[in-house]
């Protein structure tokens, strides 16, 4: 499990530094240092220098309205990235985990574990299939007012996942430019049309029925039985709270 | 090869560098979404997306914008699209910007070079305008001159 979290913090470092040298260059060396000595004093006063945090509280007391603005926003940029690096993370723990299963060592929260589980309560393969295909599972989506993103930032952050793949590190850079340049607030109130499609961006519609890969994993422990697995309703429908609801988007 | 099959394949082979080329303006429409607020905007970059109504704020994408639209009603020649990507690039670069303009408008602009819209002039097609044969730009991207 170390190497996920090497990969981890040397993600954090690079998107840090890659928004620092955005900073830079987009707001100047005035700000940029003003956004350092901000991230160092936060830093000093969660290690415990309580000094620091009093330093902290004085100089963010002497910012203009604007300055304290431009401030959280290119925090908020920098949230965005961390976020992104600890998305990727989570995958590849995943991953590691999955093609660590075994029969005989399931992942707690799998399918196989879930099988077995059934069977140990004395279910038949019948039962338990009958028992699954019983169940309904539906996705909402919720209008957070914490995780409203523009659709361009949403953009910018998906596109610079491909992009942290590749490694290009001039890409990378001008991707993370971009992203500190654009406007984390859009300008025009969204009209109901902008939200459908953002609600679409985050979950395009379904082709078809429950997509297998939800059963990936369904092994049943059972004797004689296939993998192929239930015919569930699963997934059958969604639910959205943003959509067209105007709430989705910030104004 | 008959005359028609040729005149096929000249608007054939404009019609997809044309989608090729609306495909790469459309992703600098969504990609280029530098705020009026935090870089400074070049003039022409500014009065090139003057019309646009769509992104507010956003004159990179209004500019290409308009740029798309040019294009898609084959109002612009190669050479103006050239033009505007270095004009683009001109003003990213006066804020620092290069490596936007060489990650996101060097491929666009290269390909153009190369190969440009009027591979198979629309005129041509169209049996208007110069009769030579070949059209003075088919050879243009193999570094060759007018032959004939």
């Amino acid at each position: 499990m170390t190497e996920p979290f090497e990969l981890l913090k040397a993600e954090v470092d690079l998107l840090g530094r890659l928004l620092g040298e955005a900073i830079r260059r987009v707001s100047g060396e005035r700000f940029f240092a003003l956004v350092e000595e901000v991230r160092l004093l936060a830093k000093a006063r969660r290690q415990g220098d309580e000094g620091a945090g009093e330093a902290l509280w004085k100089r963010v007391g002497t910012l203009s309205t604007e300055e304290a603005e431009a401030l959280v926003r290119a925090f908020t940029h920098y949230f965005h990235l961390v976020n992104l690096a600890e998305e990727r993370h989570r995958v590849r723990v995943n991953r590691v985990r999955a093609q660590a299963e075994t029969p005989e060592n399931p992942r707690p929260e799998g399918f196989l574990a879930l099988a077995q589980a059934l069977k140990a309560r004395g279910l038949s393969l019948e039962e338990a299939e009958a028992h699954l295909n019983r169940l309904e599972l539906l996705l909402t989506f919720t209008a957070h007012p914490t995780e409203t993103r523009r659709r361009t930032l949403r953009h910018h952050l998906e596109a610079l996942q491909g992009e942290l793949e590749e490694g290009d590190r001039t890409r990378l850079y001008a991707r993370v430019a971009l992203l500190y340049a654009t406007e984390e607030v859009r300008k025009a109130r969204p009209s109901v049309e902008d939200e459908i499609k953002g609600g679409f961006t985050t979950c395009p519609p379904p082709s078809g029925g429950p997509s297998p890969r939800w059963w990936r994993g369904w092994r049943p422990p059972w004797s004689g039985s296939t993998a192929r697995g239930p015919a569930s309703k699963a997934l059958s429908a969604s639910g959205a709270g943003s959509a067209g609801t105007g709430m989705g988007t910030p104004s | 090869v008959t005359p028609e099959v040729t005149r096929f394949a000249a608007r054939y082979a404009r019609e997809v560098a044309k989608e090729k080329v609306l495909e790469e303006l459309g992703a600098l429409v969504r990609d280029l979404s530098l705020s009026e607020a935090k870089v400074p905007v070049p003039r022409e970059v500014r009065a090139g997306g003057e019309g646009v109504e769509r992104f507010p704020g956003e004159p990179y994408r209004r500019f290409f914008a308009q740029i798309y639209r040019k294009v898609s009603q084959d109002e612009a020649t190669t050479e103006e699209l050239l033009s505007a990507l270095k004009v683009a690039e001109g003003g990213l670069r006066a804020v620092g910007l290069e490596e936007v303009g060489k990650s996101f408008l060097r491929p666009l602009e290269a390909r153009l070079s190369a190969f440009g819209l009027e591979l198979a002039p629309w005129t041509f097609g169209r049996s208007r305008g110069s009769s030579s044969w070949p059209p003075p730009s088919s050879f243009a991207w193999a570094g060759s001159t007018q032959t004939s």
